[in-house]
């Protein structure tokens, strides 16, 4: 091993090295804080998912008779990309949910008038189910879901379960795709006659998403009618003060950890200082000495994010195991907010640091001892 | 080798009391041999070894080395003098503490191959330095044996130049006179510089330059 390199140092520095990378693990831990927030939106995955290929079209106040709003539902109806489902007009929120954060939380849901449109909507976005029990009043639910809310086949829910409920509703089938959102079937009969009929799933063949809701708001021109805003649109909007958050946070993290891994390391480099300016004396450039001391710092940190990783591997394993997923939650392994807040706190602590420490090293001048 | 001509320094240039370490003198240095510097504290003699090595710029003067002008090479060139063809012991041994011997040799080396490390190991045998200490580290190793383990990382890469700047202050009589020894006999063919204000450890050497006060006042 070569006695310049880091690991040299590292191995021959074993204390001072441990209480660094200690240290330096701090900031991998905003990984974790970046996994419970985006858990929230982790809830919201499959209703994005659903809502960028089924979007509700309703009338507008204003519009009379509805004229506007059949016209477009006759101008869909002729659209051969497009699937209408009329709708009754009794939406129903979801229940109320505990994220893994434990907030509470209610997630939207999707109404349907009667089985066949139930079974043309899972058909279209590729959900099994077993349509047996369906019947009027019939809740879909998922398999997480369920176990969040504590319900289970075969059980009834009304107004006294949920204060959006109108009715007794039971649920009828379990689903596997790990949704938190209600799927209704309400067989109402509104769309019998067409001044009650108001409302209308679309679901398009070939679009999705933003893409999806332009083509059916071009479609709609002038005419008095509403074309639902995008699920994501809504949970990127409720869900932004969280992330501002939660970056807010890692900035203060990464500037208090930035001042006391300096601190710390100011004081193992004065103690090394003759050590540099030996260097300096015997040849060794500016450039060289920095890039040791850079090569120091990074693996160091190299090893405190590897094994800050696989701590927080095992954590998120253990907690999904034994506590969030026998309650229909989950902490997610992999999330980019949690990637991106602690890239941004490593930074702020390694660049001053290795730029300081780094430069600082050069300027030892062993004929001053 | 060196040719020295109206050197002068000067500390705390910016203070209106400057403090003048060398006073403008000529001077000038052959291809081998053993030279002492010798002279009181705040003489310069420590401070004429630095711009002699490179490690400090006069103020004023000439300072040629092999025909190089090392007053004018940029700073780069005075690093890859100072790694090719100087070494340095210091009046302290400057061993890095969490390095064993060996390594406190290695770490100047220009090749860390098998051959520099064998090198390296003839070095140490020859000071004195037994298989066994290789791997100790300086706290556990005594202050001659450190001195030694110093020169042999300041010869490590052959130098044409050894600067030594009071190498035997910190030692004993009988290491003191060991380590001048090995100086010496490395003099043979090249040039050692031996700083200091003990004449009694010059007893060996081919000429002596005494300082007082920033001036030579005999050479």
């Amino acid at each position: 091993m070569k006695p310049l390199s880091a690991i040299y140092y590292i191995k021959q520095n074993k204390r001072r090295a441990i209480l660094l990378i200690i240290m330096l693990m701090t900031s991998t831990f905003l990984y974790l804080a970046g996994a419970y927030i985006s858990c929230i939106s982790y809830f919201y995955d499959k209703e994005i998912k659903y809502g960028n290929r089924i979007i509700t079209a309703y009338v507008q106040s204003d519009d009379e008779n509805y004229a506007d709003f059949h016209d477009f539902i006759r101008e869909c109806e002729k659209d051969p990309d497009l699937v209408l489902l009329r709708r009754s007009p009794k939406g129903h929120a979801s229940f109320m949910f505990k994220t893994t954060l434990g907030l509470e939380m209610t997630a939207d849901s999707f109404v349907f008038e009667n089985k066949d449109d139930l079974k043309t909507a899972f058909d279209n976005l590729g959900i099994e189910c077993d349509y047996s029990q369906i019947k009027d009043h019939s809740i879909v639910i998922s398999k997480a879901f369920a176990a969040n809310v504590g319900l289970k086949l075969g059980d009834q829910v009304d107004e006294k379960y949920s204060r959006f409920l109108n009715g007794t509703y039971t649920i009828d089938a379990i689903i596997y795709d790990n949704s938190y959102n209600c799927f209704y079937v309400e067989n109402s009969g509104a769309y019998d006659s067409d001044s009650a009929f108001v409302e209308a799933n679309i679901i398009s063949k070939s679009r999705s998403g933003q893409d999806f809701w332009s083509y059916l708001s071009d479609k709609r021109g002038e005419r008095k009618l509403v074309i639902a805003k995008l699920i994501s649109s809504q949970v990127d909007e409720q869900f932004a003060p969280f992330i501002l958050l939660f970056y807010g946070a890692s900035l203060i993290l990464g500037l208090i950890l930035s001042v006391v891994v300096n601190s710390v390391l100011t004081e193992f480099y004065l103690k090394r200082r003759f050590e540099f300016g030996l260097y300096r004396a015997i040849g060794m450039s500016r450039g060289r000495l920095v890039r040791k001391v850079a090569a120091e710092i990074l693996l160091m940190n190299l090893i405190a994010v590897v094994l800050g990783a696989g701590l927080i591997m095992l954590f998120t394993f253990l907690m999904n195991e034994m506590i969030y997923l026998p309650s229909g939650r989950f902490l997610p392994y992999w999330t980019l907010i949690g990637l991106f807040g602690f890239l941004m706190t490593d930074a702020m602590v390694l660049i001053p640091t290795i730029i300081t420490k780094g430069v600082g090293m050069t300027k030892v001048d062993v004929t001053e001892f | 080798m060196f040719k020295v001509k109206d050197i002068t320094m000067i500390y705390d240039m910016e203070s209106d009391e400057k403090s003048f370490a060398l006073k403008g003198f000529d001077l000038e240095l052959p291809d081998k041999g053993l030279i002492g510097i010798i002279g009181p504290s705040g003489s310069g003699k420590s401070t004429l070894m630095y711009c002699l090595s490179t490690l400090k710029k006069p103020v004023e003067g000439s300072i040629l080395y092999n025909d190089r002008e090392l007053t004018e090479i940029s700073s780069k060139e005075r690093e890859v003098l100072r790694r090719q063809e100087f070494g340095f012991i210091f009046q302290k041994h400057y061993l890095i503490p969490y390095m064993g011997a060996m390594d406190n040799v290695m770490v100047a080396s220009m090749n860390q191959g098998f051959e520099a490390r064998e090198k390296a190991r003839t070095f140490l045998k020859n000071l004195g330095i037994k298989d066994k200490e290789f791997r100790k580290k300086p706290s556990k190793l005594s202050g001659g044996q450190c001195q030694r383990v110093a020169i042999a990382r300041a010869m490590i890469n052959d130098p044409k130049v050894v600067f030594a700047d009071e190498p035997t202050a910190s030692l004993d009589h009988e290491n003191a006179y060991n380590v001048m020894n090995i100086l010496k006999e490395y003099s043979k063919d090249r040039l050692v510089l031996v700083v200091t204000h003990d004449r009694s450890i010059l007893d060996g050497a081919d000429r002596i330059i005494e300082m007082w006060d920033g001036e030579i006042t005999e050479a």
